[in-house]
C-alpha cells in the first residue's frame, strides 16, 4: 500500500515509515489517475536528491532519511529499520545497490584509464626512442685485457745493447762487435750487433734489437765442443749479464745455464726465456710470454 | 536541515574529486614509466640496428677502429684489400689476426665479417696471454653483453689448452683448432647462417 501523505519513504522508494516499522510500498494500478506509468511512487525526497541542490521536503520525517545519509538510519532516528537488513535494527536495503554499481563503474573506468596510460606511454616512448636514436655504426674498440700481447712485452726487460756488447763483451773480454741493419725473421728485430773474440771466431754473440734499449734476443754460439769449459762459461756469463739488474735472479739464471749447457733445455727467469741447444751448441735468450 | 545537506553534498563531491585526482596522478605516473620503458627498449633496439652491414658483421665496430686499436698495442697491420692482417712477435711466439671485411654488402670495406686469430709457437707460459688475445677478438660482437662475453671467454679458456672444438653463441660460430704441424692454435669466428 502507498504511504499516506507526509510519511517518509526509503531512498529507493520501496518502503515507507509508518512511525513504528517500515512498510513495503504497494504498486499502484497501471494507468491510475495522478501518476500514469509509475509502478512505485517515488519517495518524497526523490525529486530533491538527484540534483542535490533542492532542499528536502519539509518535516523531520522526510528529511531524516536523506539529510544525514546513512546516519539517518541509525536506531536513534528509527529504532526499527526497514525489512531486509538482517540486523536487530534493520536498515533500508536501497542505498547500497546504486553505490555498488557506481563503485563498479568507477573501478572499470579507472582500470581502463590506467591501461590506456600504460599503452600510450609505451607507444609514445618507443616512438621517441626510434626517432631520436641513431644506430651505433662507429663504436670505440673495447679496452684490452691486462695480459693482451703488446709491444712492451717484445723486449728483454732492462737489457740494453751496451750492457751486453759494451760492458760484458768489449770492455771485459776485448771482443769486437759489428752492427748491421737486417731483419730477424723470428723476432722481427730490425738491427743486429754481432760480437766475436779477437783471437778466434769459434764463438759469437748475436744481439737483435730495435734500439739501444730495445733488445729482442741475444744468442750465443760456441763451437769449441759441448761440455767445454769455455762454452759453459760463455753461457753462464751471458745468463748472468742478462739478469744482472736483479741480483737474486742473476745467480739463479747463471746456475741454470751452467747446469744445462750440455743439453737442450728451456726455462723462464724474470721474463727472460733461456733455451739451450746442442747442435749447434747455442743458448738463446728472448722475452718470455 | 539544509546546512547539513549541503555539507554532505560538498563532502561527497570533494571525495569523488579526490578519487579522480588520485587516478589521474597514477595514470600520469604509469604513462611516464611506460614511456621511459618504451624509450629504453626502442633506443636499445635502434642502437643495435645492423642493417648497414646486412646483419653479417661485428655490429657497430669499423674494421679501421679495430686495426688502430691493435696498432696502438704495437701490432703491425697490413691492408690486403679484403683482409687486414695484424701481427705481433714476442720472442718466438707470433700473434696473428686476419680481419675479413664483409664481402657481400656495398660498404664491405667498413666492417668485420670474420676473424681468424692465431698463436704460432705458443709456449707453456703463453696460455694466459693467448687467452686474453683470443678473448678480445671473440667478444667483439658481444662487447655490450657481459654475460655472453663471459660465456665465450669460458669456452675459450676450456678449449685453448685442449684439442679444439666448435660452438655457437648468438649467431656466431666459433672454431678453435690446434695445428700440430705448424705448432699453432687458431680461432675462427664468423656469422652463422
Amino acid at each position: 500500500m502507498a504511504a499516506p501523505p507526509g510519511w517518509p519513504y526509503s531512498p529507493d522508494g520501496r518502503f515507507w515509515w509508518d512511525g513504528a516499522a517500515w512498510q513495503p510500498v504497494q504498486a499502484a494500478p497501471p494507468g491510475g489517475p495522478g501518476q500514469p506509468g509509475l509502478a512505485v511512487p517515488p519517495p518524497p525526497g526523490a525529486q530533491a536528491q538527484p540534483g542535490l541542490a533542492v532542499p528536502p521536503p519539509p518535516g523531520p520525517q522526510a528529511a531524516q532519511p536523506y539529510a544525514a545519509g546513512r546516519q539517518a538510519w541509525t536506531p536513534a532516528h528509527h529504532p526499527a529499520g526497514p525489512p531486509g537488513s538482517g540486523a536487530s535494527v534493520p536498515v533500508p536495503p536501497g542505498p547500497d545497490a546504486p553505490r555498488r554499481r557506481g563503485t563498479a563503474v568507477f573501478a572499470l573506468v579507472t582500470a581502463g584509464v590506467l591501461i590506456a596510460a600504460l599503452a600510450l606511454g609505451g607507444v609514445a616512448g618507443a616512438a621517441v626512442g626510434l626517432a631520436t636514436t641513431e644506430p651505433v655504426t662507429d663504436d670505440r674498440a673495447p679496452s684490452f685485457p691486462g695480459r693482451f700481447p703488446s709491444e712492451k712485452q717484445r723486449y728483454l726487460p732492462k737489457v740494453t745493447v751496451n750492457m751486453v756488447a759494451g760492458n760484458w763483451l768489449q770492455a771485459a773480454n776485448a771482443w769486437r762487435c759489428a752492427r748491421s741493419t737486417a731483419t730477424d725473421p723470428v723476432t722481427g728485430a730490425t738491427m743486429n750487433t754481432i760480437c766475436r773474440p779477437g783471437d778466434a771466431s769459434r764463438m759469437s754473440v748475436s744481439i737483435w734489437h730495435d734500439g739501444p734499449d730495445k733488445v729482442l734476443s741475444v744468442k750465443a754460439r760456441c763451437d769449441l765442443g759441448v761440455g767445454s769449459k769455455a762454452c759453459t762459461s760463455l753461457f753462464a756469463m751471458m745468463a748472468d749479464t742478462l739478469l744482472s739488474p736483479d741480483p737474486t735472479l742473476r745467480a739463479q739464471a747463471e746456475s741454470w745455464a751452467k747446469k744445462n749447457a750440455v743439453k737442450a733445455a728451456v726455462t723462464s727467469v724474470g721474463g727472460v726465456r733461456l733455451e739451450t741447444a746442442v747442435r749447434p751448441h747455442t743458448m738463446e735468450a728472448v722475452r718470455a710470454i | 536541515m539544509p546546512y547539513s545537506l549541503f555539507v554532505t553534498v560538498e563532502l561527497t563531491q570533494s571525495g569523488r574529486g579526490s578519487r579522480h585526482v588520485v587516478v589521474g596522478v597514477i595514470g600520469l605516473v604509469l604513462f611516464l614509466l611506460a614511456g621511459a620503458g618504451g624509450f629504453a627498449v626502442a633506443s636499445g633496439y635502434r642502437g643495435q640496428d645492423t642493417k648497414y652491414c646486412g646483419h653479417e658483421c661485428v655490429p657497430g665496430l669499423k674494421i679501421g677502429t679495430v686495426v688502430e686499436a691493435l696498432q696502438g698495442q704495437g701490432h703491425t697491420c697490413a691492408d690486403k684489400r679484403q683482409i687486414w692482417s695484424c701481427e705481433l712477435k714476442i720472442g718466438k711466439v707470433r700473434f696473428e689476426a686476419d680481419l675479413f671485411r664483409v664481402a657481400n654488402v656495398t660498404d664491405f670495406y667498413e666492417y668485420i665479417g670474420k676473424v681468424e686469430a692465431r698463436i704460432v709457437n705458443p709456449d707453456s707460459t703463453t696460455a694466459a696471454a693467448g687467452l686474453d688475445y683470443m678473448s678480445w677478438f671473440a667478444t667483439l660482437p658481444h662487447r655490450d653483453d657481459p654475460s655472453t662475453a663471459k660465456k665465450v671467454g669460458g669456452w675459450l679458456a676450456e678449449q685453448i689448452t685442449g684439442d679444439g672444438d666448435v660452438t655457437y653463441v648468438l649467431d656466431w660460430e666459433y672454431t678453435l683448432e690446434r695445428e700440430q704441424n705448424t705448432r699453432s692454435v687458431e680461432l675462427t669466428m664468423k656469422r652463422r647462417y
